[in-house]
């Protein structure tokens, strides 16, 4: 489709070979008139509905709000910077835009992304032009998950830029051209509104992703500059992309033959809004469902048909007398060969992304479109294949085995969580106690080592609680931002940030100053067991040198002994440490009240070391201090 | 279940027996004879191999959370099994802090 506008708009062909080209790319003829009303204001030449534009005059920061403001978008999230300066003076003028400040540029990309996983919709962010590299990690986490970001910065002056002087690089793009879908140096400050437009499209458009514009910072202070904005209608190009008809045949036959198929979901289901129509899927062919790693819980984690992520599968074969024989992946990028029990299996593999499809396992067939119009594409098709009385003589012993084996499973784990107690606290009790405690339509935002520790406990689903995080990415020093971002996009529902002591010391401290000055009530939980316990696992199990001696030469922050509630009291947000399971009830309760209260809190969960070094407090002695020749 | 199917099956199934006889041979003389033998072996033996059971040296309460934890993260115990699982790690495994 992208390629049928960009010829649209370049005048290489006509509106009626515009909707020949869409109809030959499987979009419905409704679609396909929607998209030519949409993009025909960007044909050269065309009549543009008067409603599609207006004409601004002001300085280019002015042209740059008033496009972003076109968007729909409510917040513009920045990090202190010279180049702002114009911004401000625009914002004067355009108070319906709200600022919100972060005084680190990662930590913005991490408050901007929990925002736009959270909304769904993309939002924008401005920050130093000296700000890019400390950005850097969180928008690798962005491109990871396809989160939509626009992030603009400042930018050296044409009289200055190329010189390697003041603030200046030859080639600021070439260090974020992985982390990012587009990015654009602006040299005609008229043209700033287009720009805009374009990074906002391409950022948003599935797979979506960070795009990055940089602009001169006398193009932003230049005055009585007149450009066209785009009305947020020319923006809004439909995409539902369905998938080819025959394939979906063919995957709905390959399904309905299986003896054992395995549905594997990824982060695509929920970025296309397609969980509703997935768990029809499932339920009709009874299909046991497993969880790539992903940002949200991309099916009920409670439903009888979730049998856990995708190690989980091995225990389900053991009550499972017929190995896995179909296996459709919907919408995850994943190396399937690396499983044994995949290895020979008949593969499906829907995606929005084509560049995803078949990229790492030969297929039996690809389903190229929007998730949702897959899943509903199959489900009619399976229907048309097979009566209702035979898909339930085909599905009927399998739905009711993978029943009776998830709740086996999911009881024994809230058992395990229930009777688990003592000091240090137990992490499963913490878990339990949270999902007690919690509202039922809670939102969890966790950058804690494995999803096991959240997706056991909480139940996700469109009418539970929502989960967001871990990052594909797995950059750790996100998990705090995101979870301003989030409380901002859904502040009427409880937002709890589940950290890790190692995960929050990555430079996170920073985000309970946004947390506090703007009153967003989050309540950050840190399981302190001061240790980095994959690290530790990783170095003490494999039995190298040093897991032999002893030396954990990483691991251990037991020393200093961080208190978390110290650190958030630096920044006038109250908190409680917690160092046993008696203590775990009172203490969320009071967190609970404060978020209702409209503050940020603080939960510092001692929690209970487990595994190989478990006991170890040794770490590289070292102190600067006796080095010294002079005291000073 | 078709006839194919179960052929097929049975052809799996005959050759995981194989693969894991060593296997629980090896782990005969480790693991005592008890209710939850098998499903110790099995289960804990997806992630990780026995001997850290065997090599742990944890008293009962430690082994009760230890065994809840691993549950938590997602070893595939199932709730009839629960209770006869932790006793029988405590009972063959736990050592005696006296």
């Amino acid at each position: 489709m992208r390629d049928l506008v960009g010829n649209l708009i370049n005048a290489k062909i006509s509106r009626r070979g515009f909707l020949a080209g869409m109809s030959a790319a499987s979009f419905s003829a409704a679609a396909a008139e929607s998209a030519l009303r949409s993009v025909a204001a960007l044909v050269p030449g065309s009549e543009v509905p008067p409603n599609f534009t207006r004409t601004v005059t002001g300085t280019g920061a002015d042209l740059l709000v008033e496009q972003v403001i076109e968007t729909g978008a409510k917040y513009l999230f920045v990090c202190n910077g010279s180049g702002l300066g114009p911004v401000c003076d625009s914002l004067v003028d355009h108070p319906q835009l709200q600022l919100i400040q972060a005084t680190h540029e990662g930590q913005l990309v991490a408050i901007a992304d929990g925002y736009a996983k959270a909304s769904a919709k993309t939002a924008f962010g401005m920050f130093s032009r000296v700000g890019l590299p400390h950005s850097s990690s969180n928008l690798y986490n962005a491109m990871k998950d396809r989160t939509p970001l626009v992030l603009f910065s400042d930018h050296a002056d044409p009289d200055r830029e190329g010189t390697d002087s003041h603030e200046d690089l030859d080639d600021w793009m070439a260090a974020v051209k992985p982390y990012t879908k587009w990015r654009w140096t602006v040299h005609e400050p008229e043209r700033l509104p287009e720009w805009v437009r374009k990074a906002y499209k391409v950022a948003t458009v599935l797979p979506g992703g960070p795009t990055h514009v940089r602009i001169p910072r006398d193009h932003l202070y230049k005055e009585n500059l007149t450009a066209s904005v785009y009305s947020r209608q020319a923006l809004n190009i439909p995409m539902e992309l369905r998938p080819d008809h025959k394939e979906v045949e063919r995957a709905a036959k390959l399904l309905l033959e299986a003896s054992s198929p395995l549905l594997y979901v990824g982060p695509e289901v929920s970025q296309t809004g397609a969980r509703a129509s997935l768990v029809e899927l499932a339920e009709l062919l009874a299909i046991p469902v497993t969880q790539h790693r992903s940002f949200f819980a991309d099916f009920p984690n409670f439903h009888p048909l979730y049998i856990g992520e995708l190690p989980a599968v091995q225990s389900y074969l053991q009550s499972n007398p017929t190995p896995i024989d179909c296996f459709l992946n919907f919408g995850a990028r994943f190396p399937l060969r690396r499983k044994s029990f995949i290895r020979g299996l008949t593969v499906i593999h829907a995606s929005v992304d084509p560049n995803t499809i078949g990229r790492n396992t030969p297929l039996a067939s690809a389903l190229v479109g929007h998730l949702n119009e897959v899943a509903r594409s199959l489900i009619e098709a399976v229907k048309s294949l097979a009566t209702p009385r035979q898909i339930e003589l085909r599905t009927a012993e399998r739905r009711a085995r993978c029943a009776a084996h998830t709740a086996q499973v999911r009881a024994a784990r809230v058992t395990a969580g229930r009777r688990s107690r003592g000091e240090p606290v137990p992490w499963q009790r913490l878990m339990y106690e949270l999902n007690q405690q919690l509202d039922r339509d809670a939102v969890v935002v966790e950058e804690l080592g494995t999803e096991h520790k959240t997706l056991s406990f909480f139940p996700f689903a469109d009418d539970a609680k929502m989960k967001i995080g871990r990052t594909e990415g797995r950059a750790l020093g996100w998990g705090v931002g995101a979870s301003a971002g989030v409380k901002l996009a859904l502040p009427d529902r409880q937002v709890i940030s589940l950290q890790g002591d190692g995960g929050f010391l990555f430079g996170q401290t920073d985000s309970l100053w946004t947390m506090s000055r703007y009153d967003i009530p989050v309540m950050t939980v840190v399981t302190n067991n001061r240790s980095y316990e994959e690290t530790r696992w990783q170095i003490m199990n494999r039995g190298g040198r040093a897991g032999q001696a002893n030396r954990d030469y990483v691991s251990y922050l037991g020393d200093p002994d961080v208190d978390f509630t110290k650190l958030a009291a630096a920044y006038n947000i109250p908190g409680a440490v917690v160092s046993n399971s008696e203590q775990l009830r009172p203490a969320i309760q009071r967190g609970l009240r404060t978020l209702k209260d409209g503050r940020p809190f603080m939960l510092d969960v001692r929690t209970r070391n487990l595994g190989a070094g478990a006991e170890l407090s040794w770490y590289p002695d070292f102190s600067l201090a006796n080095h010294r020749n002079r005291k000073v | 279940m078709t006839a194919e199917n179960s052929w097929k099956f049975a052809c799996r199934l005959s050759v995981a027996t194989v693969c894991l006889i060593p296997f629980l041979g090896w782990g005969q003389d480790l693991f005592p004879k008890g209710q939850a033998r098998n499903t110790v072996l099995l289960v804990c033996s997806q992630c990780h191999t026995v001997t850290r059971i065997t090599d742990a040296d944890l008293n009962a309460e430690e082994w009760e959370l230890t065994l809840y934890d691993m549950i938590a993260r997602g070893a595939p115990v199932h709730a009839d099994d629960l209770d006869l699982v932790r006793q029988y790690l405590i009972d063959n495994f736990a050592i005696d802090e006296q």
